[in-house]
């Protein structure tokens, strides 16, 4: 702030028009501002430029907005809110709860099923198991039977691949499955 | 979605004149109108109440100075320094009576054109106090400013205006 106490200067009053115009300024510099604005042609030249600016400022038009402007923002809205429930759906938010809840109700289904109905009779009885063993025994003695018979000798070699191990392997299917039940 | 149209009708001509003022090009503004209200969808929720007007000058400010950005680094790499001519006529377009336009116009244009060249945060506060009739004290809050630092910089935005615009005003008195 200028003393007032001095007379002001042409560049003293030019830099306070502003707050002049404001009214902005202690009484004392108004009127130091008015005297010098009275006899100051040049000072006289800014105030009314300041007031110019002042005034056109002031009456310059507020723009509306282009309707094009709304339309494409609220498109643009409209393609977030669609991409936020997108990433909701292929993230956390839904399809975990949603896994969750489908494999817990296919345990529970599995579970039911194994209580309430599964096969109770096995596919073959104890009885039937050792007929077949035996089965399979008197064929083997028949077959060394009728080696020494016919002088034939039926090698180890052939037997043991041959005969005796897919009977022994299919007796054991059948030993394992009445197992399980 | 019907609550967000209705603050945009509500807001979008002052959001778009401040943008339109601040920059000077309108496209720029269109897109930084479109910027801040895709923000308020996004973050309106953290807005609070009553503080709107305020969030609303900060982003559009914010948006204008990342519009500028965008603008320079663009400059950099085409031939092209100033704003366009045809902007800132567009600008002109608007004035209140055909008798205004014919008195006003070239001195509005050229205070246009004044406007948009002087620096942050003189061009906002002349914006929004002169043309957007804010008050002081809502341009303290939203600048972040003290109340007397916002009336100081009004009136030394006013006599940066009045230098550049001397040389007008002369042409203008011997007309």
């Amino acid at each position: 702030m200028k003393s007032t106490s001095k007379k002001w200067t042409c560049s003293d009053v030019q830099d306070n028009i502003e707050a002049y115009l404001d009214t902005a300024l202690p009484e004392q510099e108004m009127q130091l501002i008015k005297l010098h604005v009275q006899d100051c042609h040049g000072c006289q030249g800014e105030l009314k430029l300041a007031q110019r600016i002042q005034q056109s400022l002031r009456t310059l038009p507020p723009k509306p907005c282009p309707e094009v402007v709304t339309s494409s923002t609220l498109a643009a809205v409209r393609q977030q809110r669609y991409a936020k429930w997108r990433n909701a759906l292929l993230h956390k938010r839904v399809w975990r709860p949603a896994l969750a809840g489908a494999s817990f109700l296919l345990l529970a289904l599995l579970l039911l099923d194994r209580v309430f109905w599964h096969d109770t009779a096995p596919p073959y009885s104890s009885e039937e198991v050792a007929l077949a063993e035996l089965d399979v025994k008197w064929t083997i003695a028949y077959l060394g039977n009728l080696g020494k018979k016919t002088g034939v000798t039926v090698r180890d070699q052939v037997l043991e691949p041959e005969v005796v191990a897919p009977l022994q392997e299919a007796l054991r299917a059948v030993i394992g499955s009445e197992n399980e039940h | 979605m019907r609550t967000f149209k209705k603050m945009m009708h509500q807001h979008r001509d002052r959001v778009f004149t401040f943008a339109l003022y601040y920059l000077g090009q309108y496209e720029e503004a269109e897109d930084v109108t479109q910027e801040v209200f895709v923000r308020l969808w996004k973050y309106g929720d953290r807005v609070e109440a009553g503080k709107l007007e305020h969030w609303l000058i900060t982003v559009t400010r914010n948006a204008c100075f990342d519009a500028l950005r965008r603008r320079k680094v663009y400059q950099a790499h085409v031939t092209s320094t100033d704003l366009s001519e045809r902007d800132f006529a567009e600008l002109a377009d608007d004035a209140d009576s055909p008798e205004q336009l014919t008195e006003n116009s070239d001195f509005q244009e050229k205070l246009e054109h004044a406007l948009a060249k002087i620096d942050d945060p003189y061009r906002s506060i002349l914006i929004l106090r002169e043309i957007q009739d804010y008050k002081y004290e809502q341009i303290g809050d939203a600048l972040d400013l003290p109340l007397n630092t916002v009336k100081a910089y009004l009136h030394r935005g006013r006599k940066m205006l009045r230098e550049q615009l001397k040389c007008v005003w002369e042409d203008e008195k011997h007309i």
